[in-house]
């Protein structure tokens, strides 16, 4: 099954017919999707501004990730969950959508960012968590958040707009 | 009330920067996205003071001083978003008028806006802890409540 068959099979299934068609439901999902956003992203830049040192210098940055954490774990939750609905609902033109794909990309590059963070220099976070400038690497990956992140959003407005 | 502004809106929607917007794909566009993006940082920062004001977040640092180094950053994003959101209207202003969620969206506006500006601002500035723990966390509920309202309104234009 070719990228394009199994998209089609997807916007064929009645789930997705259902959930394209229904007047209710499919603008509260896209509601939520974008209001989520001031869970998700609004939270994980404070994160990511800590760690490049631009902001709450003063503040360990384990103070700063821990409390937050939560509320921002449940943003991107219900922004997977929604987006993956919109998603669904509309497979086959987010195939032909370059900003589908871009996003696309760009998420899969946030989640390698995050999983190289947390697997090589947050593991000796205790050595550099009361400085002010974080190490060149942790910096890095909170600037390429930020990047991303900005991206993202991009991306997926104009593929609204031009879906 | 409402009906006697028509005229205004049409003015508006027929000058040249609504011409010029409407005429640009562009700019529309572009502004689109920076409104979403400085929605994100602004309602990113009510997110955060409220946390902090509820005491789940940053309980080392004074509200006042989380207040004054993410303030900077919202005041930003309000500026940018208050910015780019007038572009818009002034291209499509009609098609506000007549759209219900719009009116919604600008009740909220200005009550967010004078809320941010005299309740919020006065709980965030106070070193002399002179409100009661019970004052902040409404505040901070109230200021969460008013901008979302503007978002979800906002985005409910496009429905109506």
């Amino acid at each position: 099954m070719s990228m394009r068959e199994f998209f089609q099979y997807i916007d064929a299934t009645r789930s997705s017919t259902a959930l394209r068609e229904s007047y209710y439901v499919f603008p509260i999902v896209e509601g939520t999707h974008v209001i989520s956003l001031a869970l998700s992203v609004g939270l994980v830049i404070w994160f990511d501004m800590r760690l490049v040192g631009w902001i709450l210098r003063d503040q360990p940055v384990s103070t700063v990730f821990r409390p937050i954490r939560p509320f921002m774990l449940a943003g991107f939750g219900l922004s997977f969950v929604t987006g993956g609905m919109l998603f669904w609902s509309l497979a086959l033109r987010c195939y032909g959508s370059p900003f589908f794909w871009a996003k696309v990309i760009m998420l899969a590059l946030a989640g390698v960012n995050i999983a190289v963070y947390h697997l090589t220099i947050d593991r000796r976070q205790e050595e550099w968590d009361q400085a002010a400038s974080p190490p060149l690497q942790a910096q890095m990956a909170g600037l390429i958040s930020l990047v991303l992140w900005v991206g993202i959003i991009t991306a997926g407005r104009l593929m609204a707009y031009f879906l | 009330m409402w009906d006697r502004l028509y005229p205004y809106f049409l003015w508006i929607e027929n000058t040249r920067l609504g011409h010029g917007i409407r005429e640009s794909k562009w700019t529309f566009t572009l502004s689109e996205v920076v409104h979403l993006l400085g929605l994100t940082v602004l309602l990113g920062t009510t997110l955060l003071l409220a946390l902090r004001l509820f005491g789940f977040v940053l309980t080392r640092k004074s509200v006042e001083s989380v207040a004054r180094e993410v303030m900077p950053l919202s005041m930003g994003a309000l500026g940018l978003t208050l910015l780019t959101g007038t572009l818009l209207f002034t291209s499509e202003a009609t098609k506000c008028w007549g759209n219900i969620a719009f009116r919604y969206k600008m009740l909220f506006l200005f009550l967010s806006l004078l809320f941010q500006f005299t309740a919020l601002q006065k709980v965030t500035r106070d070193e002399e802890r002179s409100f009661s723990p019970w004052i902040r966390k409404t505040t901070a509920l109230v200021a969460v409540f008013l901008w979302f309202g503007v978002a979800v309104a906002g985005r409910a234009i496009a429905f109506f």
